[in-house]
C-alpha cells in the first residue's frame, strides 16, 4: 500500500476549507486544516505534511505569504500550492519571484473543479511539471501585460487619484506619471483618445482583476 | 490653589510682543488714551498753573487730537489683519505721536501767552515720554483684551463644530452603513437572481458560468470599489451663534497681580519730566529715587504678603490700585522732611497716577489670565474634536473594509464553493441546489453584520502574529490589563489595534530585519490608546514608498510616527478607544 501523503489546507473561509479538504481526502490524501497562519504552523509541526495548500488572504493576522516564508525558513521540504483570489503576487505588491519554481499557484476563479487542484498537489509532490500549475504566469490572466510598478500605479488610478496625487504619493513628477499612465493604457489596449474615459475603463479592468485585496508588503 | 488662577509673570519679551501686536494702533488704544490725556490735562495742569477749566480742556483736546492723528496716519502702514508682531515700529510711532503732542501743546501755550520759561524740556521730552509709556500700557491692555476675545471666539467656533460633529457622528456612520448595503444589494441582487434562475435550469455548466461571472463582473469590482472609496469628512463651516462667555474665576491670587519692578519702571519714566519741572537736578534725582524705592519696596512687600491670598476678582480690582497708591504714601513724609517744593495736591496726583498704573496693569493681567484659561479650554476642545474626527474616520474606513472583506471573502468563497460543488454533478439535484442556495444566503447574510474578527479576541490574533514570526524574531506583547478589559467591548478599537500592531510588527521583522520586537499597548486616557513598538531592526529603508500600510495607519490612528533612536526603531501610534456613550462638551 502506497504511503499516504499528508496535506495541510490553510483557508480562512470555512465553506471553501471544508470543500477543499473533502476533495483532497476523496483523492486519498490525509488532510489537516487550519483557518489562520498560526494554526497552520501548529498543524505543520504536528503532522509534518508533504504539501500545504495555502490561501494568501487569511483575514486578520499573518497572511499566506507570511506562512510560506515560515515554511521556507523552517520546513523547506514542504511543498506549497497557493490557492487564492489574487491573479498574481503583483496584486499584493509582491514580486513575481515570490513564488518559487517548485510552488504551484492556482486562482480560485480558474478552478472549475477540484481535479486541477489535485493535479497541482501531485505535481508539487513529484516536483514535475509544476510550471503547468502557475496561473500567475498565465498570459491570459488579467493585466498580464503590466509590470508590478504599472499595477501599483493602476491601483492608484482605480482609487480615483489624479496624476499629481499619484506623483506626490510615489515621489515622482507629474510628467513621469503621465508617461506611465499612457503606457498602461497602451498595454491594456485602451484608446486614450477614443470615445469614453480611458481612466474609467482602466479602473474597470483593475477592479475586475483585483477585488479588495487585503494583503500588502 | 489652581495654577489657572495665576497670570503669566510679565517679561520684557512678552511685553514687547503685546505692545507690537496688531491691536497697538486700534481704536481701543486711542480711546484708552483719553483717560491719561485728559487726566493730566485737566488735573495735573491745574496743580501747576492758574488756568481755567475751558482753557485746560482745549489744550488737552488739541494734544489728544495731535496724538491720535499720528497714530491714524501710522495705521495706514500697518495691516491690521496681519498677525506679525512689530514692536519697534509701534514704539517709534508712539514716540513720534508723543513728540507731536508736545509740539502742539507748546505751540498753543506760546500762542495763548501761557508759555512759561524753562517749559520746553518738559513739553518736548517729558510729555512725549508720558505719552509713549501710557500708549504702550494701553497697547498691552488692548492686546490682552482683544486676543482674549479672539480666543473666546475661536473656542466658541470649535465647540460649535464639536457639538455638530458629535451629534452627527452616529447618524453619519448609520447612513454610510445603509448606503453601502443598499449599493451592494442593488448590484448583487440581480446577479444572485440570475444564479438562482440558472440553478433551477437543467445544466450545471450554465450555473457554474453564472457563478463565476458574478464573481468577476460584480463581486470583485464591488469589493474593491467599496474598500477604496473615500468618505467626505467635510469640516462644518459657519460661526457659532452663541458666543462664549469668559470664565471668571471665583478667586485669584492677589499678590500675583502686583508687579513691583514693572510698575516702578513705568512710574519712574512718567515722573522724570515732572520731577525736573518742580525741583533742581539733585533734588529731582532724590525725588525720583525716593518715589521709585517707595513703590518698589511697598509693592514688593504687598506682593510677598498676598501672593498666596485668594480673593474675589472684584475685590482685587479695587485693592490692587489702592495698594499701588498706598505704596507711595512714604513720599509725603520724605517731601515734608526734606522740604521739597512739591505741594500736597501734587503728591495726591502722584498717588492717583500710581493707582492708574495699578489699575491698568491689573486689567492687562486679568485679561491675560482669562485668555490663558480660554486657550487651555480651546486646546481641550480641539483635542476632543481631533479624537472625534479620528474616531469617525476610523469607523467609516473599517465599515468599508469590513463590507469589502465580506464580499471579497465569504461571498466570493461561497460562489466558488458553489461552482465546485455543482461541477461534481452533470445536472444539479434539488438537494444540491438547496445546499448551494443556503451557502450563498449565509454568505450574503454576513453583509448585514460584517466583522473581520468574527469572535476572535485581540490577544488571540496578536498571539497568531507572535507565533508565525516566533522563529524569526523574539516578540513580546504587553497589553495593559485595564485596556484589555475595556477593548473587549470595542470592536472598532480592537480591529484598529490589531491592524496597527500587525503593521508595526511585520514591518519591523520583514523590512527592518529585527530580531527583537516588543509591543506595548496602554490607555493614554479615557479616549485614547497608545501603541508603542520598539525593535532592534534597521527601520524602514530610506526612500521607502508609502503604501497600503501607511494609508492604513493614517486612516486608523489619531497620530503615528516612526523614529530611530540609536540602534532601535520606535514606532508609535495613538488610536481612539470609541465609546458609544461618550459625551463631548
Amino acid at each position: 500500500m502506497p504511503l499516504q501523503r499528508t496535506i495541510v489546507v490553510v483557508e480562512n473561509e470555512s465553506l471553501l476549507r471544508d470543500l477543499i479538504a473533502r476533495s483532497l481526502e476523496a483523492a486519498g490524501f490525509d488532510v489537516s486544516t487550519a483557518a489562520n497562519a498560526a494554526d497552520a504552523k501548529r498543524a505543520v509541526k504536528a503532522t509534518d505534511p508533504d504539501v500545504c495548500v495555502v490561501d494568501i488572504e487569511l483575514g486578520p493576522g499573518p497572511n499566506g505569504f507570511d506562512f510560506a516564508e515560515y515554511l521556507s525558513r523552517e520546513a523547506q521540504d514542504v511543498g506549497v500550492v497557493f490557492l487564492t483570489n489574487l491573479p498574481d503576487p503583483r496584486f499584493a505588491n509582491r514580486d513575481s519571484k515570490s513564488i518559487t519554481q517548485n510552488q504551484a499557484y492556482l486562482r480560485k476563479s480558474q478552478l472549475v473543479d477540484s481535479k486541477e487542484l489535485i493535479e497541482a498537489v501531485n505535481a508539487v509532490l513529484k516536483e514535475q511539471d509544476v510550471d503547468k500549475f502557475r496561473h500567475d504566469q498565465n498570459q491570459t490572466r488579467p493585466l498580464a501585460e503590466l509590470s508590478k510598478r504599472q499595477i501599483s500605479v493602476l491601483k492608484l488610478v482605480a482609487e480615483g487619484q489624479s496624476n499629481s496625487q499619484i506623483a506626490e504619493e510615489r515621489g515622482t513628477t507629474v510628467r513621469a506619471v503621465e508617461g506611465m499612465v499612457s503606457r498602461i493604457f497602451i498595454a491594456l489596449g485602451i484608446d486614450a483618445q477614443g470615445v469614453g474615459n480611458a481612466r474609467v475603463e482602466a479602473t474597470r479592468m483593475y477592479l475586475s482583476a483585483a477585488g479588495a485585496v487585503t494583503v500588502d508588503e | 490653589m489652581n495654577d489657572a488662577y495665576k497670570p503669566h509673570r510679565p517679561t520684557a519679551k512678552r511685553l514687547l510682543t503685546q505692545i507690537g501686536s496688531r491691536y497697538a494702533l486700534s481704536n481701543q488704544v486711542m480711546l484708552l488714551f483719553l483717560i491719561p490725556a485728559y487726566g493730566t490735562g485737566l488735573i495735573f495742569e491745574s496743580l501747576r498753573r492758574d488756568t481755567d477749566f475751558l482753557e485746560r480742556f482745549g489744550v488737552a483736546t488739541a494734544g489728544y487730537l495731535a496724538t491720535i492723528a499720528v497714530l491714524l496716519i501710522a495705521r495706514t502702514f500697518f495691516d491690521i489683519k496681519e498677525q506679525k508682531v512689530r514692536p519697534f515700529f509701534v514704539l517709534a510711532v508712539f514716540l513720534l505721536s508723543g513728540f507731536t503732542r508736545g509740539v502742539v501743546i507748546l505751540g498753543l501755550d506760546v500762542l495763548t501767552g501761557q508759555h512759561q520759561e524753562g517749559e520746553e524740556l518738559f513739553r518736548l521730552l517729558g510729555g512725549p515720554i508720558f505719552t509713549f509709556v501710557t500708549l504702550a500700557l494701553a497697547a498691552v491692555l488692548a492686546s490682552n483684551y482683544q486676543r482674549h476675545r479672539e480666543s473666546l471666539a475661536a473656542l466658541a467656533d470649535e465647540r460649535y463644530r464639536l457639538q455638530i460633529r458629535s451629534a452627527g457622528i452616529r447618524a453619519k456612520v448609520q447612513i454610510q452603513r445603509e448606503e453601502l448595503l443598499e449599493k451592494v444589494r442593488s448590484l448583487l441582487d440581480p446577479a444572485i437572481a440570475k444564479i438562482q434562475a440558472n440553478l433551477a435550469g437543467q445544466s450545471s455548466t450554465e450555473a457554474i458560468d453564472s457563478l463565476r461571472s458574478t464573481v468577476d463582473d460584480v463581486v470583485r469590482p464591488l469589493s474593491m470599489e467599496v474598500a477604496e472609496a473615500s468618505d467626505e469628512l467635510e469640516a462644518e463651516s459657519g460661526k457659532a451663534v452663541i458666543r462664549e462667555k469668559a470664565p471668571i474665576p471665583s478667586r485669584i491670587l492677589l499678590g500675583e497681580f502686583i508687579v513691583p519692578l514693572w510698575a516702578t519702571l513705568i512710574l519712574a519714566i512718567i515722573l522724570v519730566p515732572a520731577a525736573f519741572l518742580v525741583e533742581d537736578a539733585p533734588n529731582s534725582f532724590i525725588i525720583l529715587l525716593t518715589t521709585s524705592l517707595s513703590m518698589f519696596l511697598g509693592l514688593g512687600l504687598f506682593h510677598w504678603l498676598t501672593m498666596k491670598l485668594p480673593v474675589p476678582p472684584g475685590l482685587a480690582a479695587l485693592v490692587v490700585p489702592s495698594l499701588y497708591a498706598v505704596s507711595l504714601i512714604p513720599v509725603y513724609f520724605v517731601a515734608d522732611l526734606l522740604q521739597w517744593n512739591v505741594t500736597v495736591p501734587q503728591v495726591h496726583a502722584l498717588l492717583f497716577f500710581g493707582a492708574c498704573v495699578g489699575a491698568t496693569t491689573f486689567a492687562a493681567q486679568f485679561a491675560q489670565l482669562q485668555r490663558k484659561s480660554t486657550t487651555e479650554n480651546l486646546s481641550a476642545v480641539n483635542l476632543q474634536l481631533e479624537i472625534l474626527n479620528a474616531s469617525l474616520r476610523q469607523e467609516l474606513w473599517l465599515n468599508r473594509r469590513r463590507t469589502a472583506s465580506v464580499l471579497h471573502g465569504p461571498v466570493q468563497a461561497a460562489l466558488f464553493a458553489s461552482a465546485m460543488k455543482l461541477s461534481q454533478e452533470q445536472k444539479p439535484t434539488p438537494a444540491l441546489v438547496a445546499e448551494v442556495e443556503k451557502d450563498i444566503s449565509a454568505a450574503l447574510e454576513k453583509l448585514n453584520n460584517p466583522s473581520n474578527l468574527e469572535g476572535e479576541v485581540v490577544s488571540e490574533v496578536l498571539n497568531q502574529i507572535v507565533e508565525i514570526w516566533s522563529d524569526a524574531a523574539e516578540i513580546s506583547i504587553e497589553i495593559q490589563e485595564s485596556l484589555e478589559t475595556a477593548i473587549t467591548k470595542q470592536p472598532l478599537a480592537s480591529e484598529a489595534l490589531i491592524e496597527i500592531s500587525r503593521e508595526f510588527i511585520t514591518n519591523a521583522i520583514k523590512h527592518g530585519k529585527a530580531s527583537k520586537v516588543s509591543l506595548r499597548a496602554s490607555r493614554l486616557d479615557d479616549l485614547r490608546i497608545a501603541i508603542q513598538v520598539v525593535d532592534d531592526g534597521q527601520g524602514l529603508p530610506p526612500g521607502a514608498k508609502p503604501g497600503f500600510g501607511s494609508k492604513l495607519l493614517s486612516e486608523l490612528s489619531l497620530v503615528w510616527r516612526q523614529s530611530r533612536e540609536g540602534e532601535t526603531t520606535l514606532s508609535y501610534a495613538e488610536i481612539v478607544l470609541g465609546n458609544e456613550n461618550q459625551q463631548f462638551s
